[in-house]
């Protein structure tokens, strides 16, 4: 089936400095994913990677310094004409939802302003109060009319999520959507966005640092370090079996307290960032526990040797699927 | 206790704006009727000078023999419409210039911003007095425009920094993603927050237009024929009034300047405090 | 003698609509060598109660009740100069963002030096320095860090430093609030292990301050959550992964994606926190708790101490009522 949303080895690269000495700094190098339509594809790293970099370039906010990037088969326009055209197939959910509302409107023209440049004719009141009624704000009369001031975090990120739902989008980008809420809360706009997702079948391209929200939300996963995808497949295969060093070193940092087991050894130098990152060869090499010699020369290429998996290490862990029963453990379940 | 600070703060947010309109309404009937409530013609010269106020000369007389307080009221008809309208002129040329030059970057914010930095290296006083005297006669019409035309580069300054800050806010690119041009953009989305500052800027433009009239006219510069309240300090001035002890000629005026400011201040307070209320800022812990 | 024993602290603040208690009758205690965390979602009071104990609060707050005794000495009663014999020298603190607690314009050198200078009069500089490169071995940061600027560090060194700071005069107690969360996991998991090891070396308390609730599980030896200023339940560690006791610790759990055992549905905690200006009556927690009792809604929930931890709650009130709550819980 042909993928939904395409980006091909995308790049960007930040100039600065003067005429004489100019620095460039490579944010993103050579990024190529696919999503499908329905799917909900993770993009999982920690701050820096370039995967806020690459979410922009894909909703056209930023052009890619190499490489393209098509909604079902055509090239995102960056030129006025062909934003609306955009934005009717592709929308994006802000980290933060004090900041990306206009506090100076209403929810009614938050979400009905959008409606109305995107072809809705006459009063948009009424599909205003559907939207927020399918986003969980009930009674949604109470809401219309309120400022953002007086909605919580969690109400201001429905609220968004509601205003990019009515214009009705193919995709949905969500950058870390819930990372400035409560936790309780951010559970919550999750599982309305899981909702959504089927109801309207829509396809996500959920961006995250946290390997646990990915999981919850995700069937695929990719993992960006240094501004490349180090490793990507199955949400399920990752986490039982990760084959690249860093996705390993990310798995086990993460706080598990249920998760039994020795961790692996060398995890610890996974910390040392003393050096900064490379710029040739593997990227992550000053921080893996496993690096050789051959690690710093070349690009090294992504291997998809196993289906649907790919991994851009030279001495991936594992081997093959063996080894993934030796870190699955099944913890009491706490959650009823 | 604190609750009942909330009220009153709120309530006084209405009572400015209740003031500072009356105030205003107030100096706009005098501007409107002000041949009906001036009880002796525009520059009638044909009383005793230096008379104390009194039944027949509310505010005495000046210098000249003429009546203070029909003075005051023809004066108000000039200094109104120069504030208010050189004060309208300002902020639409200073927000104009100051959200374009803050919302594109590059060539654009550039160019505008070297045409404001040159313009402010001169004196706006003395390039106000220079225009003035070039142009062939220097009317009501003329004393706007050059005021208005002249005053807006603090402003646009200022409005430009503003616009800078606001471009970088979330709701801009979320605007974006919407689908949302530019333009509006600018007017639709950013243009509404910059209303705070733009408030600000208009009672300070309007209240210097008032002063700067008044300055001109100090000065001699405005239309020797028309009255105002910087025309009649202008003259009490020149003509020793406070040697006098003649204070009926000099304090009505500049209450009179003073009260239209404070007007005007009591209305952006007013309405700021109203505009920050409404948006729910008073609901926040 | 517990190190710390906090006892019906009420910490008010005052805000446009009236005065709150931020922090309303909160109790626990702190034993030596101990790791213990306060947990809680934002607004619940878990830094305002560290806040208060540390002598920290700043704007309106102000400690309005209860008693904090450390060592067996009354805190609350002391003049701010009394306190300044034990701030940092006996209780110091590690805030969130490293640079709310580095001077940016000075040298971690002098930073470190300043902090031992203080608080220990007669100390030659040799010997001053000497001790700083001592703390910079302990963090694990090379010592020709001394010489760099904090704008010159990751971030994650630089909280490495905030902890060599804290640690300079041996303190008894260490406040950390949220130390690690503007940092990345893996940066985040070599702090965390670094502070079990130095405090497994020197033998002070913590008191961990944290919404990340799994996190905590990982480190505290004892937990206790906050709920709209209210302590809702204290429990060892153990007991919490077992399954906790309160339905507002068990939402809470619920609410955090796990990457171990299978994928199922979170539940998550619907509603949201009330109004502490006019807190309602009886359980704070119940308009969004899933087994409110009627009782919940007038009368203050009962603290029913257990071997392994204390909960606040009217499901425990009754013995044949906390075994099914326990049920529930798991």
């Amino acid at each position: 089936m042909k993928p939904l949303l395409q980006v091909d080895n995308v790049s960007q690269v930040y100039e600065s400095g003067g005429l004489l000495r100019k620095s460039k700094m490579r944010a993103v190098r050579g990024v190529s994913l696919e999503l499908h339509q329905g799917e909900v594809l993770a993009v999982v790293g920690e701050s820096g990677c370039g995967k806020s970099t690459l979410a922009r370039m894909i909703l056209g906010l930023l052009p890619p310094t190499e490489g393209r990037v098509a909604l079902a088969g055509r090239p995102i326009a960056r030129r006025f004409a062909g934003r609306l055209e955009t934005a009717k197939r592709l929308q994006m959910i802000f980290q933060d939802p004090f900041e990306s509302i206009n506090a100076n409107q209403k929810v009614e023209t938050v979400i009905g302003r959008p409606l109305q440049l995107h072809g809705a004719k006459g009063p948009v009141r009424g599909r205003v109060l559907e939207l927020l009624r399918q986003v969980g704000l009930t009674p949604a009369e109470d809401y219309i009319d309120k400022y953002p001031s007086q909605l919580s975090g969690g109400q201001k990120q429905r609220v968004m999520i509601a205003r990019a739902l009515g214009i009705g989008p193919r995709v949905l980008i969500a950058d870390e959507p819930t990372s400035m809420l409560d936790v309780s809360i951010g559970i919550d706009i999750m599982n309305l966005m899981l909702d959504l997702k089927r109801d309207h079948d829509l396809s996500l391209l959920w961006i995250t640092h946290n390997l646990g929200s990915a999981r919850y939300m995700s069937d695929r996963i990719v993992i960006m370090f240094g501004g490349q995808i180090v490793e990507s497949g199955p949400t399920e295969e990752i986490i039982a079996s990760p084959r690249h060093p860093y996705t390993e070193a990310l798995l086990y940092a993460s706080p598990d307290p249920w998760r039994k087991g020795a961790e692996p050894a060398g995890i610890e130098a996974a910390d040392r960032a003393e050096k900064g990152l490379p710029e040739d060869g593997c990227r992550f090499r000053h921080r893996c526990p496993y690096a050789q010699a051959d690690c710093a020369l070349g690009e090294i290429p992504m291997d998809a040797a196993e289906p649907q998996r790919g991994v851009r290490c030279l001495y991936p862990l594992g081997g093959g699927a063996a080894s993934a029963s030796s870190i699955r453990i099944e913890r009491k379940d706490f959650t009823g | 206790m604190a609750t009942t600070r909330t009220d009153s703060r709120q309530r006084s947010g209405r009572g400015k704006l209740l003031a500072g309109t009356l105030i205003l309404a107030f100096f706009a009937v005098v501007t409107l009727a002000a041949s009906q409530l001036a009880p002796y013609p525009k520059n009638d010269i044909d009383f005793e000078s230096w008379l104390a106020p009194s039944g027949a000369h509310l505010l005495g007389t000046d210098s000249y023999g003429q009546d203070v307080f029909s003075q005051l009221v023809y004066g108000t008809r000039t200094s109104f419409l120069v504030g208010i309208l050189a004060g309208l002129i300002t902020t639409v040329i200073g927000v104009l210039v100051g959200v374009t030059a803050g919302f594109y970057r590059r060539w654009v914010s550039d160019a505008l911003m070297f045409l404001v930095d040159l313009l402010l290296i001169i004196p706006i006083m003395a390039l106000m007095i220079i225009l003035a005297s070039y142009l062939p006669s220097m009317g009501l019409t003329s004393t706007i425009l050059v005021i208005g035309l002249l005053s807006w580069l603090y402003m646009a300054r200022s409005i430009r920094s503003q616009t800078l800050s606001e471009r970088q806010r979330g709701y801009v690119e979320a605007a974006r993603v919407a689908g949302m041009s530019n333009v509006s953009v600018m007017l639709r989305e950013i243009l509404p927050n910059l209303y705070p500052i733009i408030l600000a800027n208009l009672v300070s433009v309007t209240t210097q237009a008032v002063l700067a009239e008044a300055g001109l006219s100090f000065l001699g510069i405005g239309d020797p024929k028309n009255v105002s309240w910087g025309t009649i300090l202008a003259l009490a001035h020149a003509n020793n009034a406070i040697m006098y002890d003649a204070w009926w000629w000099i304090v009505p005026p500049g209450l009179a300047t003073a009260l239209f400011c404070f007007g005007f201040i009591l209305i952006g307070n007013g309405s700021l405090e109203r505009y920050r209320y409404k948006r729910g800022a008073a609901q926040q812990l | 003698m517990s190190l710390l024993e906090v006892r019906d602290l009420q910490i008010e603040y005052s805000s446009a609509r009236g005065p709150f208690n931020a922090v309303d009758g909160v109790s626990f205690s702190l034993e030596r060598g101990e790791i213990f965390g306060l947990a809680g979602e934002s607004g619940c009071g878990k830094s305002t109660t560290a806040y208060g104990i540390g002598r920290l609060l700043r704007g309106s707050a102000r400690v309005v009740g209860g008693s904090i005794r450390f060592d067996g000495v009354e805190l609350t009663g002391l003049s701010d100069a009394q306190f300044d014999t034990y701030r940092w020298a006996r209780i110091s603190i590690v805030l969130q963002s490293a640079m709310n607690n580095l001077n940016p314009v000075m040298k971690v050198k002098d930073q470190l030096t300043d902090a031992i200078f203080a608080h220990r009069k007669g100390v030659s500089r040799a010997d001053a320095l000497r001790q700083a490169a001592e703390l910079m071995e302990l963090v694990d940061l090379p010592k020709d860090r001394l010489e760099r600027f904090p704008h010159e560090l990751s971030g994650g060194m630089r909280q490495r430093v905030v902890i060599a700071m804290a640690l300079a005069l041996r303190p008894e107690l260490i406040i950390m609030d949220e130390p690690t969360t503007a940092l990345d996991v893996i940066t985040q998991k070599g702090i965390i292990d670094k502070i079990i090891e130095l405090k497994r070396t020197f033998g002070f308390s913590v008191l961990f301050i944290t919404h990340d609730l799994p996190l905590m599980l990982e480190i505290c030896d004892r937990v206790g959550v906050m709920y709209a200023g209210q302590m809702a339940e204290i429990a060892t560690r153990e007991r919490m992964l077992a399954g906790a006791r309160h339905p507002y610790t068990q939402g809470l759990l619920r609410s955090f994606p796990s990457l171990t055992g299978p994928r199922v549905r979170l539940a998550g905690i619907t509603g949201s926190t009330p109004d502490l200006v006019a807190p309602p009556q009886g359980c704070r927690f119940r308009d969004r708790c899933l087994h409110a009792l009627p009782a919940c809604g007038s009368v203050a929930p009962p603290v029913r101490s257990e071997e392994d931890g204390i909960v606040s709650c009217h499901l425990y009130a009754k013995e044949e009522m906390r075994h099914e709550a326990v049920a529930a819980g798991r």
